[in-house]
Parts: structure tokens; C-alpha cells; sequence
């Protein structure tokens, strides 16, 4: 049998404690061990970013980083944006201005988007592009995913 | 139902909802919640097990042994399953028979990643970890990957097929002038972000509820009903979403959910299977690549006299959809050119890869790719822009320059003045002579400019398929469920539809819910494909709309004694005369009027038809038609290069939905620059595929984008035929305007000759392609 | 599998050093991952490097600077003093994967993968980095270019580890600078990659190292190279005479990345292009 370990964890703010192998993927312990299941799992390499979540305040893809890894962490995912019912700036922009067709590597563009944004709230079009340089999508040719960031980022520069 | 649910207070506002408004994606705020759930994300039964697929690893020759004892003791396993485990059929070649669905001892290999057999264990990981422990044994036999290997030894999966048009060789032969060329473009990966994956659960009957991430629903429950031995009303598929599609789902999802459905049954219990990416990437089909060539006759001005071509597409080992795809390429053989004598040639080859399958296009784009490659030759050859050749060759009103050579009259002339349209606003010309300065100057960085047209044939050519199914139930709160028979890859369909129906209606878009597509509440559809599922599916539902509408006005005629004339449904209200009801409460008076509030909708294309014994007829409804104006940057030294800037013209007719067409077209041209770009699929001489991930297959990432992307809906153009609200299908025809990206890449190459000489650029032109163009060019200059 | 996290970097090593099966180090995982996922490997022990002290954090010492053998790619990037000596490595270490990978991944790791391709080993072999290395029983510094032996394949005993790369201190009037070539724009790897680093005295390179990546089996130094820019100003002749080196210097394999053809060509316009940019660092005019 495999060892298995105890891992502390907190996921938008909530404290788990599970036991698990050790090697469990983080993205495996999200959507299996707690119940998330908006990261998603796209090319199981570290190339698409559908994965994508912060731990400790760190853009991470979840598929290439052990749960282990994570242990006495904080880690965030796209359920962890929305406030007090509210959705978050730029989940309202991805919304509005059509950032997302098959909306798969959506919750992953929004982790890197607000990591980008946290680092710089007023992006140029270039520092976008970027940006958001380590997430792939398929459908949309990035256009209105662009727009949709840079948009959030004016929303949010005016509260 | 005793009492019926209090009605809001009804605020009659006008209905914003409608056709033509840009509303957003129905699921957006799932998606950026992340709750929308797809396949992989729905709960499954405590008992549910994983499965995985045992492939082969070469790719022609006879299994001599296989021994699946060490998959059996692998930890964690509970079911393997063989050939001989399968109670029904074990070939679900959609069309033609050659798709085993597993192979046994004595079998025949005929691709590096067949499937073997498939096993279940409790987690994904053990699973995969089982597949991979099989002992076989081969005896190799000879196995081909080339095209023109296979066409020469006339290995072919199905025949070729030929549409003529008076004496081409005769024509060729009297012409001015004459070239002679040879073209290839290689596949693609679909790299939908959402790999393969079905959950399959036994159901008390012997049956199995299956939810599919497919393109193609009804397809999947027949095969998954074959396979079982059970009639396919014992199946039910479902399908809420998939992480997109783009063909790589319409007939190659259906392997999974047999299998799935297969390890269900043997397993008495739930299983999930889903493709690891690099399983992906090997045990699916992808882009057929083509192998082209051309004898052309024209004249000093480049105008064309005569041509034959053969396009011969690699099909991979079996039939699936290639006979159908390759037709498609040479139905887009001449792209928007008169071709006044052609001889166009399709054939099926067959290669030991992989069965290559529809995406985006479905064929398309591979014959409009080869004849803009024979374009581009043709206007070296005078010396000629080749956009004034492209105008020159462009179907017309006059002298009869208006019918294809598969004998289909050209009704609406859109491409000239919309190109001349894009032509203004590109300042194509102002760029041109830009840029032929900058390439004077600059002896390392060239820069490449092109324009393409696109005009794409709207139907599927298999004329069956062309029908649809809608279901729309209307409840007594005046709320309204949307069904239908198309499924939802992120195009926006769903949306699409439900805009039909809001507008039917005239009410708002939130009374209106699509529910997922299910085999059991719209039945016998056709797969979401060919761009096809607007004009399909919004005919469909539009039908179901004033079946209900009818009704609903027939009871307010005898009921009230109105004359329909009286009864307008305006705003979330209905009229009857000066009277006015809210929606809801107009429906709760039909109710206890005991009015039937549900109804099935219907709609088959009118007109089209196709006689493959005399290669003629219309097998389009219409064309969809768009242009594309790339400028490319290239660095000669080492083949890099960037998009600059790349502008669109689109005729969508009267859009739908503006915004979720435009999304389609900024994707679709990125994802067609892709496959002529960067995305290189390579096989080993052993016939395994090297490029099998992320890591090694590259789809444009936002770099590889231009900063300057200009998209333009052709104002003022409604469908002259009769489709839904006078829109057009929009989902591949943008694909093709990638072919401009291609273009302005030689364009770019051809400076270093000062335009005198046509780049030799195949296609995908990876940077290495664009490098050894450059060498080339500048060893003979 | 088992997992352990050991405190100090001789324990790491005895753990190494114990395990009867396969062992391996996890720093950032990013390769390592992907590797075990695909069924490459199968580790029976994994020692996880991130709670060693001595592994952990950049220091700028009289010799130069120590990078802990833990410390992800991002750090630096964001270490001024570092990126001001070293910018060639940094934009190597830079060049990984993405912003998501390089969150974790490490320039140790980087290294001890023994991948031919590798962006900051070229840069690292340039810049005349050494490893410290520490086994159970012994410590030694190795020089960079000594460590990679082939494909997958180092030039370690089963229990030694990384510890940290050092970097050196450098004169005034120096540069360093790292291109390499990629089909895509970002996250890809490279198909030949090329660093220079090199010291001037009044404008003619008085000291210089080229090192190549993703060209033969390992990343290679190139002294023919280097010797011809030495006591030169970067004249068109130098630099011809150094890409020609370059291209020599070429073993590649042709591969789904990249034919043998195109790399040898591609390595010289590289290394030519990354000496100018170095000398232009170290204040030089062309």
C-alpha cells in the first residue's frame, strides 16, 4: 500500500485537513478531495494553464504541483473570486465582453488575470498579452479576453 | 396541478432579448463562477470506477499474443475488457464498416495507439498505470504514412471520385500559359481543452444513461446501443457542454463512450473514462493532410483556363468520415474562381495513422488552401499582385462566369465588393507599396502582406443529415424550457436558439432555459457540424415557437372571440385586442383553458441535392463568404516570424448575435493561422506520433496573435434564401481566412527575390519552412 | 511512494543514499511531474528540497551570489542586484515554461534534468557557475559545464544532491546575454538556445564564454567561439569567425523540433545576435 500523508490546506479561506498519497496532484486533491471542481484539468503538462491557481499568492498549475506541496498553504481557485454573492471585476468582464466560448480555460484565465492585476492594476494591451502568455484557448483567438481584462482593470481602478 | 404557481409582478418592459442583440454566452456567469459542470465535473455514484484504454505501440502487423495478466493483478483493477467480452457489434465505423473497437489475438494493427482492450479500477491513476502493463506480441508487417506512397500503390479507403467541367486538358492545353505544381498541408489536432471523456451508468433495464462529451449525440447512443446488443431506446445520451469540439467530437467521441459503456456493463457499476492528453493526442483523429497537384492554363493576365487537380487526402486506416471530406475539398476546389474547364479528382488514401476525421472545415479548407497556393504561382508567373489576379478570377454576373464545377449557380455575388470593401479599409494598397519600400531597406527583417477570399459551401453534403428536432415546453409560471438537437461546444448555439425563441415569443431571455441535449428528448439528430447548427436548430425550435404560438392564438380567437389579427405577442405581453396580459398570465388562462403548452419542432433544408454518379447538382443552401488581409514580419536569418496585423470582412447575413459571430471569426481565423503556422504534426518512422502533447503540439498561444486584429461584419447583407431571420452559418467559414496568414508568409519570402519567384512553402510554414523558403530563395537569387 | 522533507541538505542525501528503489529530488516538480504522470517514472521516494534552509533564498556574498537549489525561477527575476550582474541568466531562468511554471520550477532542477534544452544551463555554463554539491559523507563545488553528461544523465552519484549554483562576482565593463529560438512565442522549448557572457577592456572583449543549448547532447562550451571575439570589438569578421565556430561546435539530432540542418545554421545567427547584445551590456559600441 501506499504511504499516505496529512495535509493541512486553506482553499478560499476554508481550512481542510485530508488524509492522501503523496502523490496526489493539487488539481486531483481540489476537484476530489473537496469538492472544486472549476480548475480544470486541459493537457496534463503544465502548457495550457487550465488549471491554474494561486498558492500562496503564487500562479501555480495545479497539475504539475504535488497536494504535498501545498500542505500549510493557501491556495485560490476561481470559486474563491466571487464576494459575499458577488462576482468578482473581472468575472463580470469575462461575462460581459464575451471572454469565454467554450469557457474550459476560463477559470484559469481568471486566476492569471487577477494575479496580473494584483501586480499591476492599469496593464497596457502589451502587459496583458503577457500576462496571460502562459494560458491557452482554443476558441475565442484571445481578442475578448483581452478586452475583457482590460476592462476589469478600468472597472476596478474607478471603485 | 392543483394550484397554479403565483405569478411575478409582471413588468411588461420591452423585450431586449431579441435576434440580433449581443447577448452573452447563456452559461458566462457559470463559467466564470466555475460551476459549470462538464462531463469530468458531475458527481458520479460512490461506486463509480475509472477507466483507461490499453493501446497498440506500432503501427502495422498482427498481434501474435496478448497477455492481460499483469493488467488483471495490476492494483486497484476490477474489470478488464477484450474483443470477446463485447455482446454486440465490434465495428463502429459511423459510415463504413473498419473501426474495430478493440483487437485480440490474431487482430490486425493498423495504427500506432489502437486500441487493445480497456480496463476499470478504483482511481484514474491506477488505471492508466494497468493499461500500460499488457505483455503483446507483434509480427510487424510494412506500414505507410505517405500520401503519395499510398496513392501510387492505390491504397485507398474509399474510391476516388471526379467532378468535371468541359475538356480541362484540352483547355490547359490552348492556354497562354501553363504551370505545373505540386502542394501538401499537413493535419491538426483538434487540442479541444477538454479531452475525450464519457460517464457511463448502468440503468435498472439494462440500459445506460451515457453523458458524452460529443458533438454528436444520437450517433453515440446508437453505437453505444450496438455494442450492447440492446435497442437504442434503452439508451440515453446526454450532453450539456463540451470544452470544445471543432469536429475532433462528432464521430471520435463515440470509441469512449462504447468503451465506457462496455467496462458499465461488464462492471455492473459506473464508470468514467477519460483520455489522458498524450492518449489524446495518439487514439484520435485529426485534420486530414493533403497532397495536391495541379496542371493550370491561363492567360498573361493570370486569368484561369483550365484546371485539373487531384487532391488526395490522408484518411489514416479507416473510412470514418473521409469520403464525405474529401468531397468537401473538392467542392472548394475553386474557391471564389470561375473555373471555365476543370477536372477536379478526389482521393481517399489510405495511411497506417491514426483515422483522420472532420474538423473545422471538413475538407475545405485543404482544397481552397491548394488552389490558393496555385493562385499565388499563377501571379508570379505574370508578375502580378496577387490579389489583382485573386479579383480577376472571381465568379461573376457576367458572361456567365457564375456557375461551380460541380454545376451549382453562383446566386449572390458577395465576394467581389466585399473584398473591394476590405480593400478600403485594410488601405491594402497604401500597405503594399509600405511595405515593398520596407523590404528595400531592411536586408534581415521582411515584412509579407496578403489578402484571401473564403466562400464556403453552407449544408452538409450528405443530404440526410440536413434535418432537426426541437422541443419546447411552456410552463404555467411562463417560463420556458428549450430543447433541441444541437449541442453546445461553446459556439454559442445554445444562446443562438434561445434568442429564436425569445424573439418568437417576444420575452425576455431569462423566462427561457435550454436544458442539455438528450437523446430522449430531441431524437435522431444529425451531429453539430458543418455550421450547421443555427440555421438547423433555430429553424427547428422557430417551428416548435409558432406551433405553440398557433395554438395559443386559435384559443384566444374562441375564447374571446378575437380575430388572429387581434392577437399580437408584444414585450412580455400578449394583446388581444385593447386587451393586454402578462406572458404568464396569458399562458395560465390557456392552461386551464386545457391548451397543450409543449410542442416538437421540425426542419429539413429545402432545395439542395447532389448526384454523385453525374458529379452535379446544389449541395449547398447558400455560401457563406469572408476575406482575410494578414501582414506578417519574418526574420530571413532564422525562419522567426510575428502576425502584425490582420483585418476581416465576414458576410453573416443578419447576425444573430454580432458579438458571438465576431468571437467566432477573431477564433476561427486564429485557429486556421495555427494549423498553417506552428502546428506541425510529426510521426516517427515507426508511426508513432512525436508531437503528443502540449509540450510538442503548438497551438497559438496569445503571442503568436496579432496586436492589431480588425473584424468587420459585412453590414447590409441578409441571407437571400430563407434560413433563420436571415442569418448565416458562421462557425468554419472564418477557419479558411487563416489561409491569409499563409500567403503573406510567402509574400514575405518572395521579396527576397523582388516578387519574381513563388516561395516554396508548404504548409504548416513553421519557422524552419519560412528559414530553408528563405535559403532557398536566396541561393537562386 | 513515500515523501519526505528533510531539514538540511546532508539528510536529503542520506535519504538518497538509503533508498533501495528509485529515489528522486523534488524541488519546483514541473518536470518531474510530467514525467511520472506520463509513466516515465515511478518513484519509490520523492525528498522534497523546500525545507531545507540552505536551499532556500538568494544571498550576494564577496564571491558573488548563492542560489539555494529550491528557490523558483520568479525569485530571480525579482532579485535587483542579481538581475543587474547577471541579466543573461535571469532572462534565461525567465524564459521557462510560463509565469504559472516558473512560480515553481528551479534553475537546480533546470540543470539536474540533463536536458540538452535547457534554457539556463547554456547561461549558467557562459557565466562560469559552479554547483555546490553535497553528498553523505562529502561537499564539492563543480564547475556547470562538468555536471551534464547526456540526455537524462549527470554527472552525480546516486546520493548527491544540489545545493545551490553559484554565481561570480564580475568586473565593470561586463555582459552577459541569452537567445534561444522557439516555434511558438512563449512556453515552448528551446530548438537552440545561445549565451554569451563577456568582459571588455576599453572596448575590446578581453574575456569572453559561449556556451549552446539544445545542439548535442548537452549543452556545450564553445572555446573556438569565444576565442574568436577575444581581443577583437565585435567586428563583422569576429562575429562571422564565431558563428562558424558555433555552427562546428554543432551535434544536434534531428527531431520533431528541429532538423540537424536548421539547427547548426540557426546556432551561429543566435550566438552572433547574443554577443552583440552582451557587448552592448558590458557598454560597448559597435
Amino acid at each position: 500500500m501506499p504511504e499516505s500523508v496529512v495535509v493541512d490546506v486553506n482553499v478560499n479561506g476554508v481550512a481542510y485537513q485530508r488524509e492522501i498519497e503523496p502523490r496526489l496532484l493539487l488539481v486531483e486533491f481540489l476537484r476530489e478531495e473537496i469538492g472544486l471542481t472549476g480548475t480544470h484539468i486541459g493537457c496534463d503538462t503544465s502548457y495550457c494553464g487550465a488549471c491554474t491557481v494561486t498558492l500562496n499568492g503564487r500562479l501555480v498549475k495545479s497539475c504539475t504541483c504535488l497536494a504535498v506541496q501545498a500542505d500549510g498553504g493557501e491556495v485560490c481557485t476561481v470559486e474563491g473570486l466571487e464576494q459575499n454573492g458577488e462576482l468578482h471585476p473581472l468575472q463580470e468582464a469575462f461575462s460581459e465582453h464575451h471572454g469565454l466560448q467554450c469557457g474550459y480555460c476560463t477559470p484559469g484565465m481568471l486566476m492569471a488575470s487577477k494575479s496580473l492585476l494584483e501586480e499591476n492594476p492599469s496593464p497596457s494591451r502589451e502587459e496583458i498579452r503577457k500576462g496571460i502568455a502562459g494560458n491557452l484557448c482554443r476558441c475565442t483567438g484571445y481578442v475578448n479576453i483581452i478586452k475583457a481584462i482590460d476592462a476589469a482593470a478600468v472597472k476596478m481602478q474607478g471603485v | 396541478m392543483r394550484n397554479l404557481p403565483a405569478q411575478n409582478a409582471n413588468t411588461p418592459g420591452q423585450a431586449t432579448s431579441k435576434v440580433g442583440a449581443e447577448l452573452q454566452h447563456e452559461a458566462a456567469t457559470l463559467h466564470v463562477s466555475g460551476a459549470a459542470r462538464y462531463i469530468d465535473d458531475i458527481p458520479v455514484p460512490a461506486s463509480c470506477l475509472h477507466g483507461a484504454v490499453g493501446m497498440s505501440t506500432i503501427a502495422s502487423g498482427r498481434i501474435k499474443r496478448l497477455d492481460l495478466s499483469r493488467v488483471r493483478q495490476s492494483p486497484g483493477v476490477q474489470a478488464v475488457l477484450t474483443l470477446q467480452d463485447i455482446p454486440g457489434h465490434r465495428d463502429i465505423g459511423p459510415v463504413f464498416p473498419g473501426d474495430p473497437l478493440l483487437l485480440d489475438e490474431g487482430g490486425v494493427v493498423q495504427f500506432h495507439g489502437q486500441a487493445l482492450f480497456a480496463v476499470a479500477a478504483d482511481t484514474v491513476t491506477e488505471a492508466r498505470q494497468a493499461a500500460r502493463l499488457a505483455e503483446v506480441e507483434y509480427e510487424n508487417t510494412e506500414s505507410n504514412l505517405d500520401i503519395r506512397h499510398g496513392l501510387q500503390e492505390e491504397q485507398l479507403v474509399r474510391p476516388s471520385h471526379t467532378q468535371s467541367r468541359g475538356n480541362a486538358k484540352a483547355a490547359i492545353e490552348a492556354s497562354p500559359r501553363r504551370l505545373h505544381g505540386e502542394f501538401s498541408s499537413g493535419g491538426q489536432e483538434h487540442m479541444y481543452l477538454e479531452g475525450q471523456v464519457s460517464l457511463c451508468i448502468p440503468t435498472e433495464d439494462n440500459g445506460m444513461m451515457v453523458y458524452s462529451s460529443t458533438q454528436h449525440p444520437s450517433e453515440g447512443q446508437k453505437l453505444v446501443a450496438e455494442v450492447l446488443g440492446i435497442p437504442l431506446h434503452r439508451v440515453t445520451v446526454e450532453v450539456r457542454r463540451m470544452g470544445g469540439g471543432f469536429g475532433g467530437k462528432e464521430t471520435h467521441a463515440n470509441q469512449w463512450a462504447c468503451l465506457a459503456a462496455l467496462l458499465a456493463w461488464k462492471a455492473g457499476c459506473a464508470i468514467k473514462l477519460r483520455l489522458g492528453r498524450v492518449d489524446d493526442f495518439v487514439g484520435t483523429g485529426k485534420r486530414h493532410p493533403f497532397h495536391t497537384e495541379f496542371t493550370v492554363g491561363f492567360d498573361d493576365s493570370g486569368l484561369i483556363q483550365g484546371v485539373e487537380m487531384d487532391l488526395a487526402g490522408g484518411c489514416g486506416y479507416s473510412p470514418d468520415l473521409s469520403d464525405a471530406i474529401v468531397d468537401r475539398a473538392m467542392f472548394h476546389a475553386d474557391n471564389a474562381y470561375y473555373l471555365p474547364a476543370a477536372r477536379i479528382t478526389g482521393h481517399r488514401v489510405k495511411t497506417n495513422a491514426v483515422s483522420n476525421t472532420a474538423f473545422r472545415g471538413f475538407g475545405g479548407p485543404q482544397g481552397m488552401l491548394a488552389t490558393e497556393a496555385m493562385i499565388e504561382r499563377i501571379a508570379r508567373a505574370v508578375g502580378e499582385d496577387s490579389l489583382t489576379v485573386r479579383q480577376r478570377n472571381f465568379y461573376s454576373a457576367e458572361d456567365g462566369r457564375d456557375s461551380t464545377h460541380y454545376g451549382q449557380k453562383i446566386e449572390q455575388h458577395i465576394i467581389p465588393s466585399l473584398v473591394e470593401r476590405l480593400v478600403g479599409t485594410s488601405d491594402y494598397w497604401g500597405r503594399r507599396a509600405e511595405i515593398q519600400e520596407y523590404n528595400r531597406q531592411s536586408p534581415v527583417l521582411k515584412r509579407g502582406l496578403a489578402l484571401t477570399p473564403a466562400k464556403f459551401g453552407i449544408s452538409f453534403t450528405v443530404q440526410h443529415l440536413n434535418q432537426a428536432g426541437a422541443l419546447i415546453h411552456i410552463y404555467t409560471d411562463g417560463s420556458i424550457q428549450l430543447n433541441h438537437g444541437g449541442t453546445e461546444m461553446g459556439q454559442g448555439l445554445y444562446t443562438k436558439v434561445a434568442q429564436v425563441v425569445a424573439h418568437a415569443f417576444q420575452v425576455d431571455i431569462e423566462r427561457i432555459a435550454c436544458t442539455a441535449t438528450r437523446t430522449d428528448k430531441v431524437p435522431n439528430t444529425s451531429p453539430t457540424a458543418a455550421s450547421s447548427g443555427s440555421d438547423l436548430n433555430g429553424m427547428a425550435a422557430l417551428d416548435a415557437a409558432e406551433i405553440i404560438k398557433k395554438r395559443l392564438v386559435d384559443f384566444a380567437g374562441n375564447h374571446f372571440g378575437a380575430e388572429p389579427g387581434d392577437v399580437c405577442f408584444i414585450d412580455n405581453q400578449v394583446h388581444v385586442g385593447q386587451e393586454r396580459y402578462s406572458f404568464a398570465e396569458f399562458i395560465q388562462l390557456a392552461y386551464m383553458n386545457r391548451i397543450s403548452l409543449s410542442a416538437t419542432g421540425y426542419y429539413r433544408t429545402p432545395e439542395i441535392h447532389y448526384n454523385r454518379d453525374t458529379a452535379s447538382g446544389r449541395p449547398f443552401f447558400y455560401f457563406a463568404n469572408g476575406a482575410a488581409v494578414a501582414e506578417v514580419l519574418i526574420d530571413t536569418l532564422t525562419g522567426e516570424y510575428r502576425m502584425i496585423r490582420a483585418d476581416i470582412c465576414q458576410d453573416v447575413g443578419e447576425s444573430l448575435n454580432p458579438a458571438i459571430d465576431i468571437g467566432q471569426i477573431e477564433g476561427g481565423f486564429i485557429q486556421g493561422a495555427g494549423w498553417l503556422t506552428t502546428e506541425e504534426l510529426v510521426w516517427g518512422e515507426d508511426g508513432r506520433l512525436q508531437t503528443n502533447s502540449a509540450a510538442s503540439y503548438k497551438i497559438p498561444a496569445i503571442g503568436d496573435t496579432p496586436g492589431d486584429f480588425r473584424v468587420e461584419l459585412l453590414p447590409d447583407s441578409p441571407n437571400r434564401e430563407a434560413t433563420i431571420f436571415h442569418s448565416k452559418a458562421v462557425g468554419e467559414p472564418p477557419l479558411m481566412l487563416g489561409i491569409a496568414v499563409w500567403s503573406a508568409l510567402g509574400d514575405a519570402v518572395a521579396s527576397l527575390s523582388d516578387y519574381r519567384e513563388s516561395a516554396q512553402l508548404n504548409a504548416p510554414a513553421t519557422p524552419e519552412q519560412v528559414f530553408m523558403a528563405c535559403r532557398s530563395m536566396r541561393e537562386r537569387n | 511512494m513515500r515523501y519526505e522533507t528533510p531539514e538540511t541538505t546532508r539528510d536529503a542525501a542520506a535519504l538518497l543514499a538509503a533508498e533501495k528503489g528509485e529515489a528522486y529530488i523534488l524541488a519546483g516538480g514541473t518536470d518531474l511531474l510530467v514525467r511520472m504522470k506520463a509513466g516515465l517514472l515511478e518513484p519509490d521516494l520523492l525528498v522534497d528540497i523546500k525545507q531545507v534552509p540552505a536551499m532556500n533564498g538568494i544571498q550576494q556574498t564577496a564571491a558573488g551570489f548563492r542560489i539555494g537549489a529550491a528557490v523558483p525561477a520568479v525569485e530571480l527575476g525579482e532579485h535587483r542586484a542579481l538581475g543587474r550582474t547577471w541579466p543573461g541568466v535571469v532572462e534565461a531562468a525567465k524564459l521557462i515554461g510560463s509565469d504559472q511554471v516558473q512560480g515553481r520550477c528551479t534553475i537546480a532542477g533546470n540543470l539536474c534534468n540533463a536536458s540538452p534544452a535547457a534554457d539556463t544551463v547554456p547561461a549558467l555554463m557562459a557565466a562560469g557557475a559552479k554547483a555546490v554539491v553535497v553528498g553523505p559523507e562529502r561537499r564539492r563545488t563543480v564547475p556547470v559545464e562538468k555536471l551534464p553528461r547526456g540526455p537524462g544523465t549527470m554527472a552525480l552519484a546516486k546520493s548527491e544532491v544540489v545545493e545551490a549554483i553559484l554565481l561570480p562576482q564580475r568586473p565593470a565593463k561586463s555582459g552577459d546575454a541569452y537567445l534561444r529560438f522557439i516555434p511558438r512565442t512563449e512556453m515552448d522549448i528551446a530548438v537552440v538556445g545561445a549565451a554569451v557572457n563577456l568582459t571588455l577592456e576599453r572596448g575590446v572583449v578581453k574575456t569572453a564564454r559561449i556556451a549552446l543549448g539544445a545542439v548535442a547532447p548537452t549543452a556545450v562550451l564553445v572555446p573556438r567561439a569565444a576565442r574568436a571575439i577575444i581581443g577583437t570589438r565585435l567586428d563583422d569578421a569576429a562575429l562571422e569567425k564565431m558563428a562558424a565556430a558555433c555552427s562546428a561546435a554543432c551535434n544536434p539530432i534531428d527531431d520533431k523540433r528541429g532538423t540537424i540542418a536548421y539547427r547548426v545554421k540557426v546556432a551561429g545567427v543566435l550566438a552572433r545576435r547574443a554577443a552583440c547584445i552582451a557587448y552592448e551590456r558590458a557598454g560597448g559600441k559597435r
